[in-house]
């Protein structure tokens, strides 16, 4: 442990839902509102998707994946969708570039333009974040597993997800920075950032966070 | 009097601290929430709750109604049917007539000093051509479904909806292309109010004793206004074909609401379509009938909303938060409620109900994990408390426009 260590100060996030009115009723309409499409709302159905899914209700870990499964029954389209990892790149506007790409060669092979039934348009959407503290702090590791164990879900994104996109250069999360920074790292760090979160729920990560820092591989 | 604390045991402590932060932020803000009853209908039901639990969140939170004469509630309840699709002519004397309601009903409001106004539905959408803003907030709340107004309405009542600050939205696919912000807000139930807490089997006994109802076959129950939309002729008609399968009861358990003309009108249909069948019961229950509604609720086997337009469907949301497999229109917010065989099952015609129904009567374990998942589902996204916050997030993003992420 370094001689003084920072406290990690756990913070809360609200999202709340804004519809842009725009919605989609067949793949070439999609394309074209997501090329037009700002940032903030690329972000939404890409990122924040983790806040609205259990793992059990969707197969796919963002918005336009599951569109593309259970609206256009496109299951390729979707497994295309939601087979990159949206953190790999610090640039939401170039993710979506790379979406673009996929469903112009998607649809450049398909012999006609796939709609969906009336009631499953892609209903474009942004959101608003509201970053509110928390009493939950934590000095020592311990105190830190504890923590984990009762911060809510919107803790867990805000600190574990939506963090990555703040710290632009590293694309790292709040927690393995913070041990990273304030004690010798152990592997805990390094297995930490192995994890694959993009394909799993809140609860999912949660119980692999909690799981690394119970082993007792990993010294506290 | 129930308390915000009261929530704790039900969603988890943080869910209740992330209320009193968010509520620190808007606290003394004077907010007006306007509608046109008290009685009766999902709007004044979720207000009836939420006003005082904002008040105990030190928001200075008021409710005040609407008053219109029969010929105002037919035009309004004709432009609810229209703002849901149906092609209605309003002339230009009714849309004076609306406005001029709207215009009395000014006077008697005192909304001017409001920090926030809400107006819920179209019935007082016309209020706002009546005030200086003054810096206040104006936001339209829709509980309808308005994914296809009918046009001309839909172009006459944009006019009043152009000075208002932001809307909100059940659905997403309620929402329109609008100037101003629009926001997500999914209506909800209190898990602790008379509707939807937990009765004991002797209280549920004794509701069927009174109403003449045997437990000894399945049960299929509706409970919805007498309202051509939710389809209770379809209903009987999907009972009908379980019927000639399985020995079933079906339960048709109605309120009113004062600003519903039509309802008598339907119920005849109904009772009409029903007659000579001891195992259908149409029952009229009073907007006070809260316990009876719940009790039916928790004895039936399978719940049914046979709804061809809806608004969101808390009779759904209740329903499910009792453990029950719902078998719903595929309309409005029952699709965001209802995932195919993991939370109840969608369906689009009588046939399909009744191979659903059909479907869970036959296979308890199946119907026993929908009704736990369908439990879960609710407690996290359709509870009162989640209600609330989205709310209080809305007062702190009014205060903060063009901001997509707020600092606090």
């Amino acid at each position: 442990m370094k001689n003084k260590v920072e406290k990690f100060v756990f913070r809360d996030c609200v999202v709340l839902i804004s519809p842009t009115g725009q919605r989609a009723q067949n793949l070439r309409e999609f394309l074209n509102i997501l090329q037009q499409s700002k940032e903030k709302v690329v972000f939404h159905h890409l990122y924040q998707s983790h806040l609205k899914y259990k793992a059990k209700i969707r197969d796919y870990p963002n918005d336009f994946a599951n569109w593309a499964a259970d609206a256009l029954e496109d299951q390729a389209l979707a497994e295309k969708l939601a087979s990159f990892d949206p953190y790999d790149s610090p640039s939401v506007l170039d993710t979506k570039e790379m979406i673009v790409e996929i469903i112009e060669e998607h649809l450049w092979d398909l012999p006609t333009v796939p709609w969906v039934r009336p009631g499953f348009e892609f209903y474009f959407s942004s959101a608003t974040t509201i970053i509110l503290p928390t009493k939950i702090e934590a000095k020592t590791l311990s105190q830190f597993k504890k923590a984990l164990k009762i911060i809510p879900d919107t803790s867990l994104y805000y600190h574990f997800y939506e963090a990555r996109k703040r710290h632009k250069e590293k694309l790292h999360d709040d927690f393995s920075v913070w041990i990273e920074t304030n004690f010798f790292p152990n592997g805990i760090v390094d297995k930490i950032r192995e994890i694959d979160f993009y394909f799993f729920s809140l609860d999912e990560v949660r119980n692999k966070l909690i799981g690394i820092l119970d082993d007792k591989n990993s010294r506290l | 009097m129930i308390k915000i604390a009261d929530y704790k045991k039900i969603v988890g402590e943080d869910k209740i601290e992330q209320l009193r932060r968010l509520a620190s932020l808007s606290r003394g803000k004077k907010v007006v929430m306007v509608n046109s009853t008290k009685d009766g209908g999902g709007v004044a039901e979720i207000l009836t709750r939420l006003v005082p639990l904002m008040r105990e969140l030190k928001i200075d939170c008021s409710w005040k109604t609407i008053k219109g004469d029969p010929t105002f509630f037919n035009i309004t309840k004709s432009m609810h049917n229209a703002m849901q699709g149906k092609k209605i002519s309003f002339s230009p004397e009714m849309l004076k007539y609306y406005r001029e309601v709207a215009r009395k009903n000014a006077e008697e409001l005192d909304l001017g000093s409001a920090d926030i106004v809400v107006i819920h539905d179209p019935q007082p959408l016309a209020l706002i051509d009546f005030y200086k803003k003054n810096g206040a907030k104006w936001v339209w709340r829709c509980h309808i479904d308005t994914s296809k107004p009918d046009l001309s309405l839909w172009k006459h009542l944009k006019k009043y909806l152009l000075g208002y600050d932001a809307s909100i939205y059940s659905i997403a696919k309620f929402s329109r292309l609008l100037a101003h912000p629009q926001y997500l807000i999914a209506p909800s139930i209190d898990p602790l109010s008379d509707k939807n807490r937990n009765l004991s089997q002797k209280e549920i006994g004794k509701v069927l004793s009174t109403f003449g109802i045997k437990k000894d076959k399945p049960i299929i129950t509706q409970v919805s206004r007498f309202d051509r939309f939710k389809d209770p002729l379809g209903a009987i008609e999907a009972y009908r074909m379980v019927k000639k399968e399985m020995d079933v009861s079906l339960v048709l358990a109605g309120g009113t609401a004062s600003d519903d003309p039509e309802g008598e009108e339907v119920l005849k249909k109904v009772r009409e379509k029903a007659e000579g069948d001891p195992d259908i019961h149409i029952l009229l229950l009073s907007p006070k009938s809260d316990i009876e509604i719940n009790a039916l609720q928790r004895a039936s086997d399978v719940v049914l909303q046979k709804s061809i337009k809806e608004g969101f469907g808390l009779v759904v949301t209740e329903a499910m938060w009792k453990r029950k497999p719902v078998v719903g229109g595929a309309a409005g917010g029952i699709t965001i409620q209802i995932q195919n065989h993991i939370t109840g099952f969608l369906v689009y015609s009588p046939e399909g109900a009744a191979y659903r129904i059909r479907y869970l009567l036959n296979r308890q374990k199946i119907k026993d994990k929908i009704g736990e998942d369908a439990k879960e589902y609710v407690r996290e996204n359709f509870l009162i408390t989640r209600h609330l916050r989205d709310y209080l997030s809305l007062f702190c993003i009014l205060e903060n426009a063009k901001k997509n992420i707020i600092y606090v």
